[in-house]
C-alpha cells in the first residue's frame, strides 16, 4: 500500500516540479517582457519631449515672423482685414432655392435634408 | 520455529549499517553545500562588498527630474532633455593605450595625455570622460566595446524659446536647482512635488501650465525692443493681463537674458521691472485717485475743477505740466492730467479715505504673485495735506508695474481686484479671489474716463481704429541725486480693451526715453509708450479674438491710421534690412 502510495508520489513530484519550473519560467519572460516594454515606453516619453522642445524651438514667433515676412511678405494685420463670417455671406453663392411642394419639414431635419437631396 | 532466522536477522542489521552510512553521506553531502552557500555570501557580502558599495557612491548624485513649463497652449517653454555623459571605471580597464587611441578617435577633441592621465589612476572607480555626449558619438563608443567605459544618462534643463518670457521662467544652476521665476518658485513647492511632475509615466505629469501666451509674449517683447532703439530708452517692461482672470499672457522686462546662460538671470541690469523693481507710476495712480473721488462720491464725471492758480499748500506749489488756467470738468482734468485738479479731487476725499482707499487697492503692500521676485512700495513716510496732494497724481508713491497693472484691471472690469497670476486659472477660481473694491457704476465711469483720453485726449496714439481702446498716459520725473530731473523721466501707459467690456489690461512702461525730431522735440509719455503701446494692441488684439467695430468715426480715422502704420511698417523695414546688411559686412 505504501509502496503503491510512493510510486505515485514519484511521477506526481516530478510532475508537479516540472509545472513550477515552467511557471516560473513564465513569469520571468513575462517580467522581462513587461520591464522590456516600460522601458520602451520611457524612451517614447523621452522621444516625446525631445521632439516637443523641437517644435517649439523650430515653431519660436520670432522666428516664424521672419519667415512670414521674408518668404511670403506677410506683415501685421490691418483692423479692417479681419472679417467675421457673416460679413462675407455676401460673396457666396446664393443657397439652393427650396421649392414650396417639397414635403412639409418634420421633427427631423437631417432626413428632410436627405430627402431634398434626392 | 522460534529460532530466528539468522539469515533475516543479519540482513536487517546489515540494512541498518548501510542506512546509517546512507544517512552519513547525506549529510556530509548537505554540509559541504552549505558551506559553499556561506562562504560565496560572506565573500560577496564582506569582501566584495564594500567595492560594490564604493562603486556605487563613486558617481555624481542624480539631478532632480523637473517638470516642462509650457505656455497657455501648451508649447514647450522649457524641458528636461536627456543626455548621455561617458565614464570611465580605470579599475576594469584591460588595455590603456588601446582606450585612449578609440576613445580619441571618436572624439577628436579629447586630450590623449590628459585622458591617459585619469585612467592610470587605477585607485579611482569612477572618472568622467566627457559630459553630454552627442547621440552619434555615443553610439559610435558604444559600438566600440572598450571595458570599463560606460554611459551615465543625465538631464540637461533647456529653454527652447531662448530669451522670450525669461524673466517668467527664470533658471536653473548646473545641479538643476530653481534660482529665479517659475524655476525657484517649483522648487520652493518641494522637491518631491517638482519630480513628482516630470515623472512622464504617472498619469499625474503635466507640465506646468503658465498663463503666457507665447505669442502675446513675442509681439510685446518685439515692439519694446523696437522703442528702446528708436527712442534710446535705459528698460523697458510691459505687461498683459486677463482682467478677469487675473492671468498674466505676457510679461516682458528689458533687457532680458537667455536663460539658457544661467548666470545671466542675477545680473543686477537684467533684473525683472515688472515685479522687481517699483516705479512712480503717475499713470495708474491717477487714475486711482479718479476712481476714488467717484466711488466715495465726491466727484461726478460733472463736477469742476479751478485749475487757474497753482494749488498752494504750506511752502508747496502745485502746478500743472499742460497748463490749461481754465476751470475745467472732471472728464477734462484726467484729459489734461491736471495736477491741480486730481490734488483737490484727493483732498475733498481726505487723508484719511485716502490712505484707506489706497491700502484696500493693495497699493500699500507687497504684491507676491508665483514670482520670487517680488519689490515693496516705497511709500510716503507720514501722510499730511500735502502727501495727500502728491500721491493723488503718484508723486513720492512707488510701486511694482505688475501691482499697477492689477489695479488697473479692477477699475475697468466692474471693481473686482484679482491677484495676477502666472499660472493658468479659470474665471471662477478667479472670482472666488476677487475682492469688489469700487462699485460696478464706477468702473463704468472710469471706462468713459479712459477710452475719452484715447478718442480726444493724451493717449491718442494709442488708438486702433475699431478696437476700442481706452487708456491713461504718465509721465514721471525720475529722481536724480535727491531730486526730481526735468530730462530723466519714466513713462508709462495703462490701457484697456476693447473699452465697451474690457478683456485685457495692458501696462507699457520706458525708462528714460529721448527726445527725437519726428516728436517734435517731446519725450512725454503721448509721444513713445503710447504709441508704443497702439503698436502692440494692433499685433495682439486679433490674437486674442477681439473683433474690431467700426463706426463712423472710427472709418473716418482708418484710413489715416493705415497710412501711417504702412510708412511706419516700411521705415522699420528699412532699419532691419540696414541693421541685417551691417550684420553681414
Amino acid at each position: 500500500m505504501l509502496r503503491l502510495l510512493n510510486f505515485l508520489l514519484v511521477p506526481a513530484v516530478l510532475a508537479s516540479s516540472f509545472a513550477l519550473y515552467k511557471l516560473e519560467h513564465n513569469t520571468r519572460s513575462l517580467e522581462r517582457e513587461i520591464a522590456a516594454t516600460q522601458k520602451n515606453i520611457d524612451g517614447e516619453y523621452e522621444l516625446i519631449g525631445l521632439l516637443n522642445a523641437e517644435w517649439s524651438l523650430l515653431t519660436r514667433p520670432r522666428r516664424l515672423e521672419r519667415l512670414a515676412r521674408y518668404h511670403l511678405g506677410m506683415g501685421p494685420l490691418m483692423p479692417d482685414q479681419i472679417k467675421r463670417p457673416g460679413d462675407i455671406t455676401g460673396s457666396l453663392p446664393p443657397p439652393p432655392a427650396a421649392s414650396p411642394d417639397e414635403t412639409p419639414a418634420s421633427d427631423d431635419p437631417l432626413a428632410d435634408l436627405l430627402r431634398m437631396m434626392q | 520455529m522460534t529460532v530466528t532466522d539468522p539469515t533475516s536477522d543479519q540482513m536487517a542489521r546489515n540494512g541498518m549499517l548501510r542506512g546509517h552510512k546512507r544517512l552519513r553521506l547525506v549529510v556530509a553531502g548537505f554540509a559541504m553545500g552549505l558551506a559553499v552557500l556561506i562562504g560565496k555570501a560572506g565573500w560577496l557580502t564582506i569582501v566584495e562588498g564594500g567595492a560594490g558599495q564604493q562603486h556605487a557612491r563613486s558617481g555624481p548624485e542624480p539631478r532632480i527630474p523637473r517638470p516642462n513649463i509650457s505656455d497657455r497652449y501648451g508649447h514647450t517653454l522649457a524641458a528636461d532633455i536627456p543626455v548621455s555623459s561617458l565614464y570611465a571605471d580605470p579599475a576594469k580597464m584591460i588595455d590603456i593605450d588601446e582606450a585612449v587611441e578609440l576613445l580619441t578617435g571618436a572624439l577628436p577633441h579629447l586630450d590623449a595625455k590628459e585622458l591617459r592621465r585619469k585612467l592610470e589612476n587605477r585607485k579611482r572607480r569612477f572618472v568622467w570622460i566627457q559630459r553630454e555626449v552627442s547621440p552619434a558619438e555615443r553610439e559610435l563608443i558604444h559600438n566600440m566595446g572598450i571595458p570599463g567605459v560606460g554611459f551615465r544618462s543625465e538631464t540637461r534643463r533647456i529653454y527652447p524659446m531662448g530669451n522670450l518670457a525669461a524673466h517668467v521662467l527664470g533658471a536653473v544652476d548646473l545641479d538643476s536647482k530653481g534660482i529665479a521665476g517659475l524655476e525657484k518658485y517649483l522648487d520652493d513647492q518641494g522637491a518631491l512635488y517638482t519630480a513628482s511632475l516630470a515623472d512622464p509615466t504617472r498619469a499625474a505629469s503635466m507640465p506646468a501650465q503658465t498663463s503666457i501666451d507665447v505669442r502675446v509674449q513675442h509681439a510685446v517683447t518685439d515692439e519694446l525692443t523696437k522703442a528702446i532703439a528708436k527712442f534710446r530708452a535705459k528698460a523697458a517692461a510691459g505687461i498683459v493681463l486677463n482682467a478677469y482672470t487675473g492671468e498674466v499672457l505676457a510679461l516682458v522686462s528689458l533687457p532680458d537674458f537667455s536663460p539658457n546662460n544661467p548666470s545671466d538671470a542675477l545680473k543686477s541690469e537684467n533684473v525683472n521691472r515688472a515685479t522687481a523693481g517699483v516705479f512712480e507710476l503717475g499713470s495708474v495712480i491717477k487714475a486711482v485717485t479718479f476712481a476714488m473721488a467717484l466711488d466715495y462720491g465726491t466727484a461726478t464725471l460733472k463736477s469742476q475743477y479751478d485749475a487757474r492758480y497753482p494749488l498752494v499748500i504750506g511752502r508747496a506749489r502745485i502746478n500743472d505740466f499742460h497748463a490749461q488756467k481754465r476751470i475745467m470738468t472732471v472728464p477734462e482734468v484726467f484729459m489734461h492730467s491736471s495736477n491741480i485738479g486730481t490734488g483737490k479731487m484727493a483732498l475733498e476725499v481726505g487723508e484719511e479715505r485716502h490712505q484707506a482707499f489706497l491700502r484696500k487697492m493693495g497699493l500699500f503692500d507687497r504684491l507676491q504673485t508665483e514670482l520670487p521676485e517680488a519689490a515693496k512700495p516705497l511709500l510716503p513716510p507720514r501722510w499730511g495735506k500735502l502727501v495727500t496732494v502728491t500721491a493723488s497724481f503718484g508723486h513720492g508713491f512707488a510701486v511694482q508695474p505688475m501691482q499697477g497693472a492689477a489695479v488697473a484691471a479692477a477699475l475697468v472690469n466692474g471693481g473686482k481686484l484679482i491677484p495676477p497670476t502666472l499660472l493658468k486659472r479659470d474665471e471662477e477660481t478667479a472670482d472666488a479671489l476677487a475682492e469688489q473694491v469700487i462699485k460696478p457704476s464706477t468702473s463704468a465711469d472710469m471706462r468713459y474716463l479712459f477710452q475719452l483720453n484715447v478718442t480726444e485726449g493724451t493717449a491718442g496714439k494709442a488708438e486702433v481704429p475699431g478696437f476700442r481702446v481706452g487708456g491713461k498716459t504718465g509721465t514721471a520725473e525720475k529722481v536724480v541725486k535727491g531730486r526730481y530731473s526735468k530730462d530723466h523721466r519714466l513713462n508709462s501707459f495703462i490701457g484697456a480693451f476693447p473699452m465697451d467690456d474690457p478683456k485685457y489690461v495692458m501696462l507699457m512702461m520706458l525708462d528714460e526715453p529721448k527726445p527725437l525730431p519726428e516728436t517734435y522735440g517731446y519725450a512725454t509719455s503721448g509721444w513713445n509708450a503710447v504709441p508704443t503701446a497702439g503698436k502692440v494692441i494692433a499685433r495682439i488684439a486679433p490674437l486674442l479674438g477681439v473683433m474690431p467695430q467700426f463706426d463712423d468715426d472710427s472709418l473716418k480715422k482708418l484710413e489715416k491710421y493705415k497710412k501711417e502704420r504702412l510708412k511706419e511698417l516700411a521705415k522699420e523695414d528699412e532699419r532691419a534690412a540696414a541693421l541685417e546688411a551691417g550684420a553681414a559686412r
